[in-house]
């Protein structure tokens, strides 16, 4: 679903965020990507997402270039980042169906979507207000919806558990399994080391832009905890 | 008195970002090339404010220059303030932040008055000191005036920023939907602008005699319409200190009685602000679903909905289009005298001309007034954080471009042909050469909103803190507005140059030929070069 090879950036201060990365996810995997602040996780993210362009490398989603075909390949990915500044000056529903439109879900998908996730995440009521009202969390799970609502085959999150509460978060966990069971593939970015061990069936550990670590969580963690590999390697 | 100026220290230092301009691009420091451009606004302005002290001297009231320059100041400070107004004092992003710190409301209110003070002051120094500069070249220099003019330039922002301010305050305890508030402001905001501008265009199409004739009331009505300013003009021109101190003592005390109040209710203010926004009683089953209309379609509507919601963004593009339909609608009043005035210059020049004259120079006008200010310069700034929106859907760059062009051009075409469709009737002119000459400004509005666009792509502003310092400070606008300054010059500059040997129709033909150019040249920047450097734009 997802093929990273020899991804390469620099900023133009000359800082390599991101050197010689190799990753793999296929369909119907979650795939944690971990990492200190600062270690590169984003720019990757962003690389993978057609948001940055990048020196070297390649990008596959689908078996398609990102580089070649950026609109086929945004077409079945969903993006959310860590802090999902959204349209303040549109309400919820309009911007729910501005991201509808720009997908050409048809009017009775859109509805029923919209329908069922507004009511799990409990903001229903809030969708004809502005975004500009909306507190952090009601932002992301805003974000989420949108996301969601797409059914993607590739979805792509940079932490998405900060600023959810515990049902909402319980809530996302339970909607990228199922997500999995039907065949889309999640990548995403976490600090919470015990949601990537519990969640994920493979996980990378990124350090100053290169991969230290990469395999199935078995793999990975063998014996110890996630957290423990992490400190270890961190500690390199 | 510390923390104001750690405060006030560090807000500048953010809201001008003047760590930026020390930094150097092409072996160029930024701080220099925006002094440069400022001196190019200064001399423009100074030349300028030379033809209206001029135009007082000749009816024997160059004084009269200091009123209506220090009136102006006052009444745009004010004017531009109370859009501003609750965006820099009372909705900032860093409220919250700068709550939690040990400093008291009242500073932090002090503080962002002193942002809007700062912005204004440059503007008020520009005019005014255009004004002292062209007022010594006519009638000689004045050490007294000099002095006395430099302490009202330094004063006079104060009252009406204050007063704009207050009564963006009061107008926020009033329990109104933010849509209402929004429609509110920006009718409150053309009708000022429109009583403003038809009082601008009479000024300038007064005769001497009747000028001469009509000083006193005009003294007594701009003196009436703003007393401070009246207080301020007595200072300087008759060198009255009592009229300077009470102008003083007044600026200074309403600024300490204006902190003093809502440095009280502030927290008060914001809290009621914030819950304003929220009516939590949305049903889904109420909304009816559409499918897409195509991704340029949804992304104009997107445009749309984030123009009418931000009424800063109205009003500071919406002048241009305002101005031209004022300025067709005096013409339509004043034509007969304007036809002879017209007529005259054109005989003193030697040329011979006919009526058709008008619908080139209405054509032209508009080029002038719709091409001043682009929604298109700061419309990539104004994506912001949300920029990422736009980068990872997918949607083809250049539908991007056309959605934001689109609502340039909404605002603006219509304007111009009621505007070319008034002139011709009004003249009675050549059917062909209205549509000839209706192409003008429509082509150069299109140039206009391209190059607008690209200009922002080249210089995004997407770490802003307050959405409207995109709209009004950043380099593509201005930028934009120098340009259009220079086409409106050299097309004029084509029409003089070539009227003694040209037939009108012809000369009509290089105008279209020219601003066909200018659209050639936009199109190849922004869709070649813009493409490029938008698709590696980061956010």
């Amino acid at each position: 679903m997802l093929k990273i090879k020899g991804l390469e950036k620099t900023y133009p201060k000359g800082k390599k965020a991101v050197d010689n990365i190799d990753l793999e996810i296929s369909k119907g995997e979650i795939f944690g990507f971990i990492g200190h602040n600062g270690a590169g996780k984003t720019t990757t993210i962003k690389c993978v997402v057609g948001i940055l362009p990048f020196e070297k490398g390649q990008i596959l989603i689908d078996g398609k270039d990102i580089t070649k075909s950026p609109i086929e390949c945004k077409k079945i990915m969903a993006y959310i980042p860590d802090n999902p500044d959204l349209y303040e000056l549109l309400t919820g529903i309009q911007y729910l169906n501005f991201i509808c439109d720009l997908y050409n879900i048809s009017a009775l998908d859109r509805k029923e979507t919209i329908d069922k996730y507004a009511e799990m995440f409990a903001i229903s009521q809030n969708l004809g207000d502005l975004i500009q009202s909306y507190s952090h969390g009601m932002k992301q799970k805003l974000a989420l919806i949108s996301a969601l609502v797409r059914k993607p085959k590739l979805l792509i999150l940079d932490e998405p558990f900060v600023g959810l509460d515990p049902k909402a978060a319980f809530q996302v966990k339970e909607i990228m399994k199922k997500m999995c069971e039907e065949g889309s593939s999640i990548f995403f970015s976490t600090h919470v080391l015990e949601v990537a061990e519990k969640l994920c069936d493979k996980v990378a550990i990124i350090k100053d832009g290169k991969i230290v670590c990469n395999g199935t969580m078995e793999e990975v963690k063998g014996n110890k905890s996630l957290e423990d590999v992490f400190l270890e390697l961190a500690d390199e | 008195m510390n923390n104001f100026f750690t405060l006030l220290k560090y807000s500048l230092l953010d809201s001008f970002k003047l760590n930026k301009l020390k930094k150097k691009k092409s072996g160029i420091k930024l701080e220099y090339v925006v002094a440069l451009v400022y001196l190019l606004i200064f001399t423009f302005v100074t030349l300028y404010m030379f033809i209206f002290v001029d135009m007082f001297n000749s009816a024997n009231a160059p004084d009269f220059i200091f009123l209506f320059a220090i009136v102006l100041s006052a009444f745009l400070t004010f004017l531009s303030t109370i859009t501003k107004a609750n965006v820099y004092i009372f909705k900032t992003k860093d409220y919250e932040n700068l709550m939690s710190l040990p400093i008291k409301p009242s500073v932090i209110v002090a503080v962002k008055i002193m942002n809007l003070y700062l912005l204004n002051f440059i503007f008020v120094f520009t005019i005014l000191g255009a004004v002292v500069i062209s007022y010594f070249f006519v009638c000689g220099f004045d050490i007294a005036i000099l002095l006395t003019s430099i302490l009202v330039i330094i004063f006079l922002p104060l009252f009406p920023i204050v007063a704009s301010s207050f009564i963006a305050f009061l107008l926020g305890f009033i329990p109104l939907s933010q849509k209402t508030r929004n429609i509110f402001s920006t009718i409150l905001y053309l009708i000022f602008m429109i009583v403003f501008f038809v009082f601008y265009f009479k000024m300038m199409n007064i005769s001497d005699d009747e000028f001469t004739g009509s000083i006193t009331s005009l003294y007594q009505t701009l003196g009436n319409f703003y007393f401070l300013g009246n207080w301020a003009f007595k200072a300087i021109v008759e060198k009255d200190i009592i009229m300077l101190l009470l102008f003083i003592l007044v600026s200074i005390g309403s600024f300490a009685l204006f902190v003093f109040i809502v440095g009280r209710f502030f927290k008060t203010f914001n809290g009621l602000l914030s819950g304003q926004r929220i009516k939590s009683n949305y049903s889904i089953n109420k909304e009816k679903f559409k499918g897409s209309k195509g991704e340029v379609s949804t992304l104009f509507k997107k445009e749309l909905r984030m123009y009418l919601g931000f009424p800063s963004y109205i009003m500071n593009t919406i002048v241009g289009p305002l101005m031209a339909i004022i300025a067709v609608v005096m013409f339509a009043l004043q034509y007969d005298n304007l036809k002879v005035t017209i007529e005259y210059l054109f005989k003193e020049m030697d040329v011979l001309v006919d009526h058709n004259i008008f619908i080139l120079l209405i054509a032209l006008v508009n080029v002038l007034f719709v091409s001043l200010v682009t929604t298109t310069a700061s419309s990539i700034s104004l994506e912001g954080k949300s920029f990422w929106i736009l980068k990872s859907a997918p949607i083809k760059t250049t539908s991007i471009f056309y959605s934001k062009i689109l609502l340039n051009l909404l605002i603006n075409i219509p304007v111009i042909i009621i505007g070319m469709i008034v002139a011709g009737v009004i003249v009675k002119g050549n059917i062909l050469l209205l549509i000839g000459a209706t192409l003008i400004p429509i082509i150069y509005a299109t140039a206009g909103a391209f190059l607008g666009l690209y200009f922002n792509i080249l210089k995004p502003n997407f770490n802003y803190d307050n959405p409207i310092k995109p709209v009004k400070q950043d380099l593509p606008v201005l930028l934009s507005m120098l340009i259009s300054f220079g086409i409106t010059l050299i097309s004029f500059g084509v029409l003089f140059g070539f009227l003694k040997i040209l037939d009108i129709s012809l000369i009509l033909v290089i105008e279209i030929l020219l601003s066909l150019i200018v659209l050639l040249i936009a199109t190849v920047l922004l869709f070649k070069d813009g493409v490029n450097k938008f698709n590696s734009l980061q956010g």
